[in-house]
């Protein structure tokens, strides 16, 4: 789907949680770009707040898989405890091509880091906007 | 921590902070000082965990262990892995841990002065309550009497355990007052016991009922009449099941020792009721578990002397009643035969867990195979054509939902509906491929013609598999046929399309990974429980090789270098010259060399023109190594070959070098 398209519509919401924060910013700035409306989280803990505060507004979550606390997986299976059809998006730096099932079996998309610009917005037009 | 991300791709250490205990049976216990936390390993589990000593995965621990032979039973290794880590034994980067102090102890009590005598009062109580029965007390005052001593006795017996304990050097941890207890009283932590040796462990239990046995010698024998309550409390201390006071003394007979991998699963797998049940029977022992038993049948009749006297009835006077007997005889076996019922349930629950699975297991399956068979050849069995069927075909097929979902829309606009009979020929090897297809409901064969002329069948397709891919993307360019084995109903599109919309975007490559090596590995013996990307990724490391006839694909003696599996022809097994097996399409050879780190153990020749998927061994093991479940059957299977566990390895006869 086109950008032009998509800014014809309401714009999604995004949520990104990354425990690092120049990744995080960085990957809200870029959605930002693209015409999506970023919120951001530090933590599973508080994207799970962010979600609850949120009922119903968050169409896609793009998560780090490896952060203190709760793990991105682990978040991600809660949220879609809560939303089955919420789409998501997991990222990681550490995940190589024999551990990627980990993601695919949950039904999640992967994104391997480090990416570029393209491939950001190529893997998060195909999880979210299919 | 996600238990698949835990054992496939988090980093994890072992903790500086660990103390080895005593080595008892063989088993020592590892306790994580800051944390308090303890777990009970032997020698070569410990060695797994050692290997953490660096920070590692623990696919590359496996690995490593795999190639050393010092691997455990897998079940054991991811069991031992979630434990430790649990325990903080093993950390990643993100773990914390809060320090629980050890408490001052001043009172340290010699361990010789307390053993003999706790040895010798619980023996002696144990006498005396089944020698005289405790008088029934008068008043409630006396019974109040009697559970304010119980208390008492109860908090005197956890401080005298401790003060041995100190005094053997270990630490004690938190003390505090059980309120919800029937017999409220005073406690501390004793775990650090595990780490001491036997004698130790066995005295600090005799000295927590010490206090009590004396209470209950006193009582009977001065016939005092608050003496029934402490004598209802130590029968309750000394019940034969569970890890009681009796349990711990059995256990501490047994050979081998219990490790923590034995019993409490928290590895998903091994909580299944047929590993339950396995798991059980391998670390039954005879002594114990008559010991156990022999127990029970004893503390069953000390109770119901204790309760006879109660009730101020006479044993010998009921016994020579036969009135009595007439009247309650009936009842009295009823209740034996209900109670030893209870007790052999309890006993075997593993078992008719285990046995009930399986039935239900089996009754699953025979039920989905009638269930589909029914809808393949009943008219009108399947499901129209409609977008969202077309959608849902796409979107579920492993190589059209990789495609962009412009394409995807592209793809379905061009599909048609396609009908065929059972046992008739779809693509024949003489006509070009004009068509692809998806299956949407039935099954078909898909058959190659080798150089002798003769006709093998090659993949067996089902619901949601491509047909007249094959002829299409086969590098060595064969020609194909595909016959139908029920009727059969399709959604088909052009060939060129089919070129054009997939091949061209996605690559032959992948193409015949998804279309040809899945779906034959879905159907291989090895691989029917894998998961779908667990085959995915497995079809990604495979190599096609051809073997003419006479060639041997693996030499006697030589070091396994990679998994096989025959995609196409046969290959006979020579132990010199005599033949001992003999290998067909699906089957596979080499995984027993891979996992021992040995060499093979026979020939395998080459009967006819042969293509076999080659997996190197490198590749493999860090396939299997990444995938646990894949790691747990491939163990299952090579057990199965070998008619018995393949882990731990059984030192070095299997090496033929």
């Amino acid at each position: 789907m086109s950008t032009q398209e998509t800014s014809s519509k309401k714009p999604l919401t995004l949520l990104v949680v990354d425990d690092s924060e120049e990744i995080r910013t960085i990957i809200a700035l870029l959605l930002r770009s693209r015409g999506y409306e970023v919120l951001e989280a530090d933590s599973g803990t508080t994207a799970l707040q962010q979600w609850e505060a949120r009922k119903g507004k968050i169409q896609g979550v793009v998560c780090d898989i490896f952060m203190p606390g709760m793990d991105g997986l682990t978040l991600a299976r809660n949220l879609r405890k809560k939303d089955p059809k919420l789409r998501i998006l997991l990222t990681s730096g550490r995940i190589n091509d024999d551990s990627q099932w980990i993601a695919e079996e949950a039904g999640f998309g992967l994104l391997k880091k480090p990416f570029k610009e393209d491939e950001l917005f190529e893997v998060v037009e195909t999880t979210f906007e299919k | 921590m996600d238990e698949n991300l835990l054992l496939t791709a988090e980093t994890l250490s072992l903790s500086p902070d660990l103390y080895l205990g005593q080595r008892v049976n063989g088993a020592f216990v590892v306790k994580n000082i800051t944390a308090q936390t303890y777990l009970t390993v032997d020698a070569c589990q410990w060695g797994v965990l050692s290997e953490f000593a660096q920070p590692q995965t623990v696919p590359a621990v496996l690995e490593k262990v795999i190639r050393d032979r010092t691997c455990p039973a897998l079940g054991d290794f991811y069991e031992l892995i979630l434990k430790a880590y649990k325990g903080g034994i093993l950390r990643n980067e993100q773990s914390v841990q809060f320090r629980r102090p050890a408490i001052r102890w001043f009172i340290p009590l010699p361990m010789s002065l307390v053993q003999p005598l706790a040895i010798l009062g619980i023996l002696a109580a144990i006498g005396i309550m089944g020698w005289k029965t405790a008088p029934i007390p008068a008043h409630w005052q006396d019974i109040a009497l009697g559970w304010l001593l119980l208390c008492g006795c109860l908090s005197l017996g956890y401080v005298i355990a401790a003060s041995v304990l100190k005094a053997s050097g270990a630490e004690i941890y938190q003390p505090h007052l059980r309120w919800q207890s029937i017999a409220p009283h005073f406690a501390v932590d004793l775990r650090d016991a595990f780490l001491e040796r036997r004698s130790v462990r066995l005295t600090v239990d005799a000295a927590l009922i010490l206090p009590l046995a004396i209470t209950v010698i006193a009582g009977i024998l001065f016939q005092t009449p608050w003496a029934i309550v402490p004598v209802i409390g130590l029968i309750l201390q000394l019940w034969p099941l569970g890890d009681g006071f009796i349990g711990r003394i059995i256990l501490l007979c047994r050979k081998s020792p219990r490790l923590d991998t034995e019993h409490s699963f928290i590895f998903r797998p091994n909580s299944h009721p047929i590993y339950r049940l396995k798991n059980m029977w391998r670390h039954l022992e005879l002594v114990p578990t008559f010991l156990q038993h022999a127990w029970g049948i004893a503390w069953t009749l000390l109770a119901v002397r204790v309760g006879f006297g109660l009730f101020n009835l006479s044993i010998t006077e009921i016994l020579t009643d036969r009135n009595y007997w007439e009247q309650t005889g009936p009842w009295i076996i009823g209740a034996a035969i209900v109670i030893a019922a209870l007790f052999v349930t309890y006993q075997l629950r593993h078992l008719a867990l285990g046995l009930r699975h399986l039935a239900l297991g089996r009754l699953r399956t025979f039920r989905k195979n009638i269930s589909c068979t029914w809808k393949r050849w009943r008219k009108d069995g399947h499901l129209g054509a409609n977008d969202a069927i077309v959608n849902r075909f796409i979107s579920e097929n492993p190589l059209l939902r990789r495609l962009e979902p412009h394409v995807q829309a592209e793809f379905a606009r061009h599909l048609k509906p396609y009908t065929a009979k059972a046992w008739s020929t779809i693509l024949s090897f003489d006509e070009e491929v004009s068509f692809v297809g998806i299956i949407v409901s039935g099954s078909a064969t898909v058959y190659r013609r080798l150089k002798t002329g003769r006709k093998v069948p090659v993949l067996k397709l089902a619901e949601g598999d491509l047909f007249g891919v094959h002829g299409l993307i086969d590098p060595h360019d064969p020609k194909f046929e595909v016959c139908s084995n029920t009727p059969i109903y399709a959604l088909v599109l052009p060939s060129y399309v089919f070129q054009s919309l997939v091949i061209e975007k996605l690559g032959a490559p992948t193409v015949f990974n998804i279309c040809s090596l899945h779906v034959f590995l879905k159907q291989s013996p090895l691989c029917t429980q894998w998961s779908q990307q667990a085959i995915a990724r497995f079809a990604q490391i495979t190599q096609i090789s051809n073997f003419v006839p006479g060639e041997k694909i693996i030499h006697e003696g030589e070091d396994a270098r990679a998994l096989y599996i025959v995609y196409e022809g046969s290959a006979r097994v020579l132990h010199g010259v005599k033949q001992i097996g003999r290998v067909k399409t699906g089957e596979y050879l080499g995984e027993i060399g891979l996992l021992q780190n040995s060499a093979a153990t026979a020939d395998v020749e080459v009967r006819e023109d042969t293509r076999c998927l080659v997996v190197d061994k490198v590749d493999f093991m860090r396939f299997m190594a990444h995938n646990y479940n894949v790691a747990l059957q491939v163990e299952h299977v090579c057990s199965k070959r070998l008619g018995k566990p393949i882990f731990p390895l059984a030192g070095h006869s299997f090496d033929t070098r």
